[in-house]
């Protein structure tokens, strides 16, 4: 009997069939429209929750096993990335997200021009995803990011298994709790920064820099003198090694090399992403202060090459927003309100999903925190997985980062604390179907909670083929100069970055349903500037969504508020329709020719 | 330095074929994307890096991937912000890189071999 015929290979093997086909039979017929606040969930038919719970079973009867099949537990990994990443590539029309929209407008810029302008916007100042994105665009005679722009999560979760493992490789041997680390972080990566965005290529250089370094370069202070806990002080014992620890050395002109390919991939960070560097440097600064790294010098030169980068290429951005970089440094209670109770507002649906998240990564943390502990205990995990989950959070005194701060900690904590959460599972059981029993639940759990957390602003996100036909349509008729007007939420900029203007409707002016302050906005271009007000279903959803309560107070923003300035707009006679579908209307002035 | 890395020239030699059907070949634009972005994230680092002791697959992939990726984006920044943007530029030196670092590879790997035939045919002392 071969190996792969064998009852505890060929039941994962064809339960894994099964729910792929479940999967594909499921994602038919599906009705985004009837989307609630709740997102991608409210949609979802029973027999996808059914395929995903069956891959579970199919991950846990392989985990659980005596001697787990890697390449099996790799194509589960594989499996789940494909199916719950890449489902709203394969029910959507469109890229998801607004945002992926105006980095294609970054990209296009680039391609169109040969330059970049930090003065039009900040992410000018790093443009290094997008510059390599126009060279492909054009090489490849796409049309844009936007051909393949949906497939991005999908890439770059399969691009983070590898130093997953590698990274997970050096705190243990024991591939049960390597692959279900790497499981894990697939169910818990909820955070979404993984679109076509510099922060998803960039958490893999971070993730790769990370590995590489607690690899080659890991210091082992105590390996031959060991004193017992009382002779130590904490800091002592906390910087003792654990003996589960894999040593890897490298060879001297292999070590050199390695050193060359931190060196190079913290540039390619640096030339790309403004906030990434800084939990590079903090996460190298922690493990050199805890004497876990033979290269002490690292985090000074990652400083320095990221203040030259900052004081020459994004000086421009530096001196128009100052208090952007500097306004909310030190500020903890505002940078965590910004980033946490700031945020839960909105409808009941919204704020359930915003509940969820915020316990899910409550949960993840302690989880981890406990599953630290209980390895310490038996010295079966060293301090470094503790220290990679616990230098992200040195950045919130220094930065909201526009309320997302937490939400950039969290994802830079997720690699470590996944690793932790693996060894908190796998503790103590060590009989097969205990095992099986434990990963199927912590899975099942985990994977509830991923899914709410995660598509829970789907109804947003969404981008439908009518929206970005108006959307579309704006581009063409309006001529470049023109100002265009929406609530920020809408798929636009993704074209002739440089050619329009753009203006922003506030809360107050939508809540009073205030015609005459669209006008004063829309005029704020100039007299002979033409104007457009832009509509679309996302931005309607938007302010849903995030302001709507059905009791709202009066004078604020609330459910329907823009379905309803829009109506007010064309009733009052001083707007007319220029374009109209079902998901978009454009207005103009009424004295418009 | 022995080369750790058998793969890596085969890797190379793939990825780069990648990248030119991804250039070359009459398919839909999409497609010649994510050939050129396979060609992108593999091909450079696998030329580069193949000499590099590297035990295990996942190390082997973690070092190639975030090197290829790291040279792309550093030569495409640079020259965007020379402002000497030419995209058959930089798929040249990616090309380059590529190639090159497969062939200097190959070279090792087979005067390696000829060295240890050579050691073989002349018996023990």
């Amino acid at each position: 009997m071969t190996a792969w015929m064998r009852p505890a290979r060929l039941a994962p093997a064809v339960l894994l069939v099964l729910a792929v086909a479940l999967w594909a039979l499921s994602l038919r017929g599906i009705d985004l429209a009837k989307m609630s606040d709740l997102g991608l969930v409210s949609v979802l038919p029973a027999s996808a929750y059914l395929a995903l719970a069956i891959l579970c079973l199919s991950f846990a009867v392989t985990a659980g096993s005596k001697s787990p099949s890697v390449p099996l537990l790799a194509l589960h990994v594989a499996t789940l990335i494909v199916l719950v990443y890449g489902v709203t590539a394969m029910i959507e029309h469109l890229p998801r997200f607004n945002v992926v929209y105006r980095i294609a407008g970054y990209t296009e810029y680039i391609a169109r021009t040969g330059s970049v302008d930090p003065r039009l916007d900040a992410y000018f100042s790093w443009p290094g995803l997008f510059a390599v994105t126009a060279m492909v665009d054009t090489m490849a005679r796409t049309s844009g990011v936007l051909d393949y722009a949906a497939w991005a999560p999908v890439v770059f979760n399969l691009l983070y298994v590898a130093p997953l493992v590698m990274l997970f490789e050096s705190f243990t041997r024991d591939a049960r709790v390597i692959w279900l680390g790497v499981w894990i972080f697939f169910l818990i990566n909820w955070v979404g920064q993984d679109y076509f965005s510099p922060q998803g290529l960039n958490l893999l250089f971070y993730l790769g820099l990370v590995a590489i370094l607690v690899r080659w370069f890991m210091r082992y202070p105590a390996l031959s003198l060991r004193p017992s806990r009382r002779q130590q002080p904490w800091l002592s014992r906390l910087r003792r090694v654990a003996a589960d620890q894999v040593r890897a050395m490298a060879h001297s002109r292999s070590q050199l090399a390695l050193v060359v390919v931190i060196l190079v991939t913290f540039v390619g960070i640096v030339m790309s992403h403004p906030l990434t560097p800084f939990f590079a440097i903090v996460t190298v600064g922690a493990l050199v202060v805890f004497r876990r790294t033979t290269l002490p010098w690292l985090p000074f030169v990652m400083v320095i090459v990221n203040v030259v980068w900052i004081l020459t290429m994004a000086q421009p951005f530096l001196a128009g927003h100052p208090s952007m970089v500097f306004g909310t440094l030190f500020n903890v209670g505002g940078n965590v309100g910004a980033g946490v109770t700031d945020r839960v507002q909105g409808s009941f649906d919204h704020r359930t999903v915003l509940f969820v998240r915020i316990a899910l990564s409550a949960f993840v943390w302690a989880a981890a925190l406990a599953g630290w502990l209980v390895a310490r205990r038996s010295s079966r995990v060293d301090i470094t997985p503790i220290l990679l989950m616990v230098a992200p959070f040195l950045l919130i005194p220094l930065q909201a980062y526009g309320g997302e701060m937490f939400l950039r900690v969290f994802l830079f904590t997720l690699a470590p604390a996944s690793f932790l959460l693996a060894r908190l599972i796998l503790a103590g059981s060590q009989v097969s179907w205990s095992r099986g029993g434990i990963t199927l639940a912590a899975s099942l759990l985990l994977l509830g909670a991923f899914l709410v957390a995660r598509f829970g602003n789907e109804r947003i996100d969404y981008i439908t083929p009518s929206e970005f036909a108006g959307v579309r349509h704006l581009y063409d008729s309006a001529p470049p100069g023109s100002l265009l007007v929406a609530t920020g939420y809408v798929p636009w900029q993704f074209r002739d970055f440089e050619k329009y203007r753009y203006g922003v409707l506030d809360e107050t002016t939508i809540a009073r349903l205030d015609v005459a302050g669209v006008q004063r906005i829309m005029r704020s271009g100039g007299p002979r500037v033409q104007s457009y007000f832009l509509y679309t279903r996302s931005a309607n959803a938007e302010i849903d969504m995030f302001q709507g309560t059905p009791r709202q107070p009066p004078g604020l923003v609330g459910t329907g508020s823009l379905d309803r300035l829009v109506a007010k707009m064309l009733s009052s006679g001083k707007f007319k329709l220029q374009f109209q579908n079902s998901d978009c209307k454009i207005l103009v002035p009424a004295s418009t020719s | 330095m022995t080369p750790r890395l058998p793969g890596a020239v085969p890797i190379a030699a793939t990825s780069a074929v990648a990248g030119i059907v991804g250039v070359l070949a009459p398919l839909n634009p999409t497609l010649r994307a994510g050939f050129l972005v396979a060609f992108v994230a593999t091909g450079p680092g696998f030329g580069l890096t193949g000499l590099i002791e590297v035990r295990g697959i996942a190390a082997r992939w973690t070092v190639a991937i975030v090197t290829s990726l790291a040279i792309a984006l550093i030569i495409s920044t640079i020259l965007v912000m020379a402002r000497v943007w030419w995209p058959p530029l930089v798929y040249g030196l990616l090309m380059a890189a590529t190639l090159g670092g497969a062939l200097a590879q190959a070279v090792v790997i087979w005067s390696g071999r000829r060295g240890a035939e050579g050691m073989n045919q002349q018996g023990p002392p």
